[in-house]
């Protein structure tokens, strides 16, 4: 079943000659439960194509449909809202809150929808990711491959439909990059969810179940 | 252009918003030490100018009892000599209508030394020739007729002897505003033959040069003239010597205002200059990777902030200049603390201080050299590499949660975390809005206080708060004064607001040997009787001055000493029961004697009232509350209209006409009340305070003799002028009443005090828009370093408005801190101000227990939570307007 759809997406950036293309006509089509993976070379628009598909930024044209929505029709608000609920991120720089635990840190996208939280899930969470023992911990007192463990946790914490990581090990070792990789793939299939990630690294890239290749914006055939 | 140069240039004027922060913060810092130096240089020199006008331009009198008139060309020929006048009293004149008028014969220079001029006519020379104020001339029914024949008869005298009015001179305050006449002659050989007597002297008034020594000075032209230095024989213009004194005085007030100014100022630039410095740590980084030394590093900062120095010292040293300017004109009698002894007077000219404008340069200076030290500090501290890679984090977090955070939502929680990181600059948004806040609220609780306490001294001292007062002279027998009736009268005036109309009776206090406070109470009446000796001042007696021991003498081993009784209304008394011993011990020893309350003089070691530095004064008499004590006054006397100065003053003689009445002291104060202003009433000697219905049971006489009148509308001419002709047509019933005139007074009196709180006013504001300044400096960019933060929170679904109100609740955290920083330091200061005053009986006046200002408190909380408020406005704009993915990639 498609999770999410892109329809003719563009990005473009400045007029006339100056026009960057960031991305430029991507019709894509991804399946719930897939592993894509996003390659390309540098300035390529990989990371422009990831955060038009996670409601980062909004396109130049075109549509990305999510669970049947257009999430663009939607106003801000909304597609915060939506974002929050349906997606996950996990970027390079891990991106945690500096004043907030690790525990915190993962909770944050629950108690900013006011949700309820789910203990049990949440606990089983930090133990597949190694960090049962880390809850009180603030990020600066964590490893990098840690920081970014629990950067993935808090991606997966709301059990979002779809997971968007930029990079995730581009900061890590390649030891810790593989075991990160790993954790994510594994918790996607447990939780039926669909990752969609943008490395340079080909080892990671061979994991996936798909790969896009994206060259000056357009996806190279 | 040099690169450092052009870096500091460029740094300049990028981050825009700080270096203005830091120029006005420097700025307004330099503007008030300005505004506030120059005013007080002003009111100093306004100060001298002042005492100049009320006291004379002379720094010194000479007395000469010899009547030396070589001394005349010394003074001429001495070149620290200014400006001279010659007088002497040529004796006491009494007018037709009772008035005592003292006739002074000077040379001309006296209307120089007296500040005054000839408004009509021409000064007195040859013998029969006098010249009076207009005022004077209107007191004694006389016209302004140049040219006509005014007989002046003197006291004791059996001639009169005509004098033409040759000229009118311009009134003078003080002696207006005190009633006392006087009018002039001329100074020549046979006026001064007539009156070169041994009880007699001849008063040179001398004014020096400026810039001379003038203790030295004083004290060598004392010897050229032969005389001996004494108290008696050089008299001092004490108040005119302080006031230049305190010219060159170091203004050790303006001292601490501009320290507390550039304090909270340079916090201000210490955070933003630091918080400058750590977004550039990675450029400071790579100039060093690229071979820039440490000193070069240094050079950027240091030219950056001379720019910023030399903005901010311009535009605050032209502005204090030219806002002090507005204050030209104004009255003040209360405007900088260090003129505080100063009396009201006008800042005709205003000075811009030089030594204000150095001390804020240099302090000035200063906060921009500890801002650069920290900053260099912070760019030198780590290494190049470090710097570019920004590996400069404080690992040192311990943010451990507490019970109010569990209550606050998570965006909340993560406001509420990063104040506690962020202590430093807590700390300096709560001492830079402090500072202003505090003094704000202090100065208010103080202006409450004291406006207590003045209502206080007001309520039991009216001679400084009516418009008019009558007080009926000391020689008028004591049967004699003002009825009910015509108090009443006065009451019912349509303009008077209020009539204080009080008893008088001359007495005497009998007292044991160990009621006298050892050696203060011995040299107190050894002084005493040497200065009531002395006197030679009012003539309408037959009493001669020359007993030894008409203040206080032993008789039958008592010691029976002047003293003066005050009957009061039952209000009246009351009143001074609650204010004044408030805070003594009442007597409740049961007693059928009547009360009164004891006003005891205090003295210094020397048995005098000149206040040594560093020493206490001691009350001269050791009665305490629930003490007996006797009065004796010479009824008989009084019944038979007797000569009261006499009756008073010569107790052996007159012994025969006392009689004795014992009180009970139910207070003890040391500060006087109301006073009676005639010689006899002297205020060095004990007060009683007793209730009228007891004084006059003792004595029989139920009239008044000091009366004070306030009017309500003392603005009002008419209303002024009804009144004004009614005290004087009273006065003239009883023919020598001092009248008193203080409307004029009162109104610059208020002015300046409305204006001293308008300066304090101003002072607190403007420390309160530096706080300000910090208070928002340091939210914004605090908030603004965080952008990767919240894009990071936006990403993962923070919405717009949960995003606001956290950085709203931010901005109100650090203002609710600061408020409550403010008030807790505020109320600390005013608690001890309070006790200060209250506890140790520094201000008699001072009842109450502690309160709360909460005007004041209410409008700093006010205004810290907005302040909060605002500054988190901006950055929250600017944090939406970022894209999101722009954010998270923002270099913090």
């Amino acid at each position: 079943m498609t999770i999410l759809e892109t329809r003719a997406l563009k990005k473009y950036y400045g007029q006339g000659s100056h026009q960057i293309r960031a991305v430029d006509n991507v019709d894509l089509v991804i399946n719930e439960g897939e592993f894509i993976v996003i390659v390309g070379s540098s300035g390529s628009g990989k990371t422009t194509l990831l955060n038009l598909l996670g409601g980062l930024d909004r396109p130049t044209s075109g549509q990305v449909i999510i669970g049947g929505k257009d999430i663009f029709a939607m106003n801000n608000r909304h597609l915060t809202i939506f974002r929050r609920r349906q997606i996950g991120f996990v970027f390079q720089s891990y991106n945690l809150i500096p004043v907030l635990s690790t525990w915190e840190n993962v909770t944050l996208p629950l108690e900013l929808d006011a949700k309820p939280i789910d203990q049990d899930y949440l606990e089983d969470l930090l133990l597949t990711l190694n960090l049962a023992d880390k809850k009180s911990t603030l990020p600066s007192q964590l490893s990098g491959g840690q920081q970014q463990r629990a950067a993935i946790a808090r991606a997966l914490a709301t059990r979002p439909s779809i997971i968007l990581a930029d990079e995730p090990t581009g900061n890590l070792d390649s030891r810790s990059g593989l075991e990160v990789v790993h954790l994510l793939k594994n918790s996607v299939k447990r939780y039926h969810q669909t990752l969609v990630m943008i490395t340079h690294n080909e080892t990671l890239a061979q994991m996936a179940d798909r790969r896009v290749r994206l060259e000056d914006g357009k996806i190279a055939v | 252009m040099s690169p450092i140069l052009k870096l500091a240039y460029r740094y300049f004027s990028k981050y825009r918003i700080r270096s203005f922060s830091m120029i006005i913060s420097i700025a307004l810092s330099i503007f008030l030490t300005v505004v506030i130096g120059s005013l007080s240089l002003s009111v100093r020199n306004a100060n001298v100018i002042d005492c100049k006008n009320l006291d004379g331009p002379q720094h010194v009198i000479y007395r000469d009892r010899n009547f030396n008139l070589h001394n005349f060309k010394k003074l001429k020929a001495n070149p620290q000599v200014k400006n001279w006048a010659a007088l002497f009293y040529y004796g006491a004149w009494v007018a037709p209508n009772g008035y005592t008028v003292n006739l002074l014969a000077a040379d001309r220079t006296i209307l120089y030394m007296n500040n005054t001029r000839m408004q009509a006519g021409r000064y007195p020379i040859h013998s029969g020739e006098i010249a009076l104020e207009a005022w004077a001339l209107q007191r004694l029914h006389l016209s302004r007729q140049l040219g006509q024949n005014i007989p002046v008869r003197l006291l004791n005298g059996t001639e009169t002897t005509d004098y033409r009015l040759v000229g009118i001179i311009q009134d003078q305050m003080q002696t207006m505003s005190t009633g006392q006449l006087e009018a002039f002659i001329g100074f020549n050989r046979q006026n001064l033959q007539e009156r070169a007597t041994e009880n007699n002297a001849l008063n040179l008034l001398v004014e020096f040069r400026d810039q001379t020594n003038l203790n030295q000075t004083i004290k060598q032209t004392a010897a050229e003239l032969g005389l001996k230095i004494s108290d008696d024989t050089v008299l001092l213009n004490r108040d005119l010597l302080t006031a230049l004194g305190q010219m060159d005085a170091v203004d050790w007030y303006l001292v601490s205002v501009a320290l507390m100014l550039m304090l909270v100022g340079g916090m201000v630039i210490y955070s933003i200059y630091s918080i400058s410095v750590l977004k550039r740590v990675q450029d400071y980084g790579m100039l060093r990777a690229i071979g820039s030394t440490p000193r070069q590093i240094i050079g950027i900062m240091l030219a950056e902030v001379a720019i910023i120095y030399a903005a901010g010292a311009l535009l605050g040293i032209v502005g204090g200049g030219l806002f002090v300017q507005l204050f030209k004109g104004a009255t003040t009698s209360m405007f900088i603390p260090a003129a505080i002894e100063a009396d009201n007077f006008q800042l005709g000219i205003i000075m811009v201080s030089p030594f204000a404008i150095k001390l804020s340069l240099l302090i000035a200076l200063g906060s921009l050299l500890a801002a650069i030290t920290r900053g260099a500090w912070l760019a030198l501290r780590v290494s190049p590499i470090a710097a570019i890679n920004r590996v400069t984090q404080d690992d040192n977090i311990n943010l451990a949660s507490n019970r109010l955070e569990k209550l606050l939502s998570i965006p909340q929680r993560i406001s509420f975390k990063n104040l506690k990181r962020n202590k430093k600059a807590l700390f300096f948004i709560i001492i830079a809005m402090s500072a202003g806040c505090t003094l704000y609220m202090v100065e208010s609780f103080k202006g409450v206080l004291f406006d207590h306490s003045a209502g206080n001294y007001l309520t039991v001292s009216s001679f400084w708060s009516d418009d008019f007062g009558l007080n009926v002279n000391g020689t008028t027998p004591m049967a004699r004064g003002y009825s009910q009736a015509q108090v009443e009268e006065l009451r019912h005036m349509s303009a008077v607001k209020h009539v204080k109309a009080m008893q008088v009776l001359y007495s005497r206090l009998k007292l044991r040997p160990d009621e006298l406070n050892g050696l203060y109470g011995e040299r107190y009446v050894k002084y005493m009787n040497r200065l009531e000796a002395n006197y030679s001042g009012d003539q309408r007696t037959t009493f001669q001055a020359r007993n030894r021991q008409r203040f206080a003498l032993f008789d039958r081993g008592e010691l029976v000493m002047r003293n003066t009784v005050i009957g009061l209304s039952s209000h009246d008394l009351t009143n001074l029961e609650k204010i004044m011993l408030h805070h003594t011990h009442r007597a409740t020893r049961q007693s059928d004697l009547p009360r009164a309350i004891l006003y005891i003089p205090r003295v210094n070691p020397q048995g005098t009232f000149k206040e040594i530095e560093g020493v206490k004064a001691q009350p001269v008499l050791n009665i305490r509350e629930g003490d007996y004590i006797t009065l004796t006054f010479p009824i008989q006397g009084y019944r038979r209209m007797g000569d009261n100065v006499a009756l008073i003053n010569d107790y052996q003689a007159n012994k025969g006409d006392y009689a004795d009445q014992e009180f009970v002291v139910t207070g003890v104060i040391h500060t006087l009340s109301e006073t009676d202003q005639t010689l006899i009433g002297t205020h060095y000697g004990p007060y009683l305070y007793v209730a009228e219905h007891d004084l006059q049971r003792m004595t029989g006489f139920k009239n008044y003799r000091i009366i004070g009148i306030q009017l309500k509308h003392p603005e009002r001419t008419a209303d002024y002028r009804l009144v004004k002709a009614r005290v004087d047509y009273l006065a003239d019933l009883l023919p020598g009443t001092f009248v008193s005139d203080k409307v004029q007074f009162k109104k610059e009196v208020e002015e300046g005090h409305r204006q001293y709180m308008l300066l304090i006013g101003a002072i607190a504001t403007i420390l309160i828009l530096i706080g300000g300044l910090s208070i928002y400096t340091n939210i914004y960019y605090d908030l603004i370093s965080r952008q990767r933060e919240f894009g990071i929170m936006r990403a993962i679904g923070l919405t717009k408005p949960q995003l606001n109100r956290m950085l709203h609740f931010e901005g109100l955290l650090y203002g609710a801190i600061a408020a409550l920083a403010s008030c807790i330091i505020a109320f600390i200061i005013e608690y001890a101000i309070m006790a200060y005053y209250l506890h140790l009986g520094e201000d008699p006046y001072m009842t109450g227990r502690f309160f709360i200002e909460w005007k004041s408190t209410l409008l700093v909380i006010v205004v810290n939570l907005t302040i909060g408020y605002i500054a988190a406005l901006s950055p929250a704009r600017q944090v939406n307007k970022t894209p999101i993915n722009e954010a998270i990639r923002s270099v913090e």
